[in-house]
């Protein structure tokens, strides 16, 4: 949306996949300055692994023209961010993860300068597109605030819902039936464990360094 | 006899050693072998690297690839996914198995989920595994063969590395990863503990009272009247841990405190508690971690 405002003629389109519950969401964005809303929706989706998710997505993203794909870095559940790095492989596309900052000029451009948080440092990388960016979540980064006025506009004809069959797709192919993988169970978190004691002395100090270098923290 | 693959950075043992026990636990008393692919490029070579193993696996055929998670992984792991056809399991912090069939546990937030491999799937298995997971053990046999990707692979041209800086600002404590959080008890410690944020590349946070006695900025306060985190490890130091503090902490994967007391109220949900000064605690990590892994511990 930061781009369109400086380049006006940009096009912004949501795609989402989910359930009809899920146009509420893509309402409020369109009254936030998106120009068109597309839902993958069918029943049929229901289940489907990350991989089988990638390809509905890019049997919708093939037909359409584009230039970026922008996706997040984390769904809320899951977390994993499979999703845009297969996408982009099903596309034949590059992609970077974990971008904190996209510089709208060159994006405009069509070779967009993206900055990657990696502890203090930030690295820069110059990405041709058409490309997917998955952006990373930052608290000090909200939309705008929908006024009340904005919030009753009614874009109802700029949403439309996609489902399986407008996208050429085989119910045997999506869903669990079309998945490799399959959640079985919900297991409860792991019960956390007496703390270690140490002291502040040199075996102390190795047994918290061991520690952190056993999760990868250093 | 299996075959699995496993991804490494150069220069990285340890997670060669995390990957080979990773293996075993996949494949434990069935015959297998494993393979290396060892690699120092980032991101950039994403498209050169997927090729390569993309190349080798039409030559071997693996049952199974092995990664360890890291932002690279997190790319390059559902790429390969994808171009193989193959099932996809990331954050994989154990493996089941159950009358020959495979079952991993992957963590989601801060519980854990239980993944079914598609028995049907003859195809081959991508994991990531989450850091720390499986702690090595040193009776592990060494790869078969290690392939080297050499750099003039890895040059796709699509990405391209411009340049790496310092952050222009230290961000949202609530995006750190590692906060190191000091309070009461490290009132006088708060520049050596952005020296210890420096050295593990992380945030320094605090808690309230370091905030009301000024010593702390209030956009850097964790607590009910400050900012709930969830980093991947919180380092306490000098933080007693009242109901308000622990109310601003959720998910956090690891926590380290520093505490004078040990029965300290944070020391419950703490992993380690050294008991003893946060000011000699610090300048003792710095040194060790600056030290290296190779270096000897000090003597006693």
């Amino acid at each position: 949306l930061t781009v369109k405002k400086g380049w006006p003629d940009t096009y912004v389109e949501v795609v989402a996949l989910g359930p009809l519950g899920a146009s509420p969401v893509l309402q409020d964005l369109l009254r936030l300055g998106a120009d068109n809303a597309t839902l993958l929706s069918d029943d049929a989706f229901a289940g489907s692994d990350s991989l089988v998710r990638s390809r509905i997505l890019a049997a919708y993203l093939r037909g359409v023209p584009f230039d970026c794909i922008l996706a997040g870095s984390q769904t809320a559940d899951g977390a994993a961010s499979e999703v845009p790095p297969q996408l982009a492989e099903v596309l034949g596309l590059p992609q970077m993860s974990d971008v904190a900052h996209i510089d709208a000029a060159s994006l405009a451009e069509g070779c967009p300068l993206v900055d990657v948080d990696d502890g203090r440092l930030q690295t820069t990388y110059q990405i041709r597109l058409p490309a997917v960016l998955s952006l990373k979540h930052h608290h000090d980064e909200v939309l705008p605030h929908l006024s009340l006025r904005d919030s009753r506009a009614d874009v109802g004809d700029r949403l439309q819902v996609v489902d399986i069959n407008q996208l050429g797709l085989a119910a045997d192919d999506v869903g669990a039936r079309g998945s490799l993988t399959q959640v079985v169970e919900v297991l409860d978190a792991p019960v956390r464990r007496e703390p270690l004691v140490v002291r502040c002395d040199a075996e102390g100090i190795e047994q918290v360094h061991v520690f952190l270098q056993s999760r990868g923290l250093i | 006899v299996k075959k699995a693959l496993l991804f490494v950075g150069a220069a990285e043992p340890a997670v060669r050693a995390e990957l080979l026990e990773g293996a075993q636990r996949l494949y434990g008393r069935s015959r297998y072998e494993t393979y290396s692919v060892v690699s120092d490029a980032g991101p950039e070579a994403v498209a050169g690297i997927v090729q390569t193993l993309d190349d080798l696996h039409r030559e071997i055929g693996f049952d199974a690839v092995l990664f360890r998670g890291s932002r690279l992984a997190g790319m390059l792991a559902p790429r390969l996914a994808a171009r193989l056809e193959a099932c996809l399991v990331t954050e994989v912090v154990d493996v089941r198995r159950h009358s020959g069939h495979v079952a991993l546990v992957r963590r989601v937030g801060g519980g854990q989920l239980l993944v079914r491999i598609a028995s049907r799937a003859d195809r081959p298995l991508i994991l990531a595994i989450r850091p720390g997971a499986f702690p090595r053990r040193s009776t592990r046999r060494e790869a078969k063969h290690t392939t080297l990707i050499p750099p003039s692979l890895v040059d796709a041209g699509t990405v391209v590395l411009v340049g790496r800086r310092p952050k222009d600002s230290p961000g949202d404590i609530r995006d750190a990863e590692i906060l190191i959080s000091g309070g009461g008890g490290a009132l006088g410690s708060f520049a050596e503990l952005e020296k210890l944020a420096l050295v593990m590349g992380g945030r320094v946070a605090a808690s309230r009272r370091a905030v009301d006695l000024g010593v702390a900025a209030r956009a850097i306060q964790v607590g009910q009247s400050g900012r709930t985190v969830s980093p991947r490890l919180y380092l306490a130091l000098g933080i007693d841990g009242a109901g308000q503090h622990i109310e601003g902490l959720r998910n956090i994967e690891s926590i380290i405190s520093v505490n004078t007391n040990r029965h300290a109220p944070i020391c419950s949900i703490s992993d380690i508690v050294v008991e003893g000064d946060a000011s000699e605690f610090i300048e003792r990590l710095c040194r060790r971690i600056t030290q290296g892994t190779t270096a000897a511990p000090e003597p006693h």
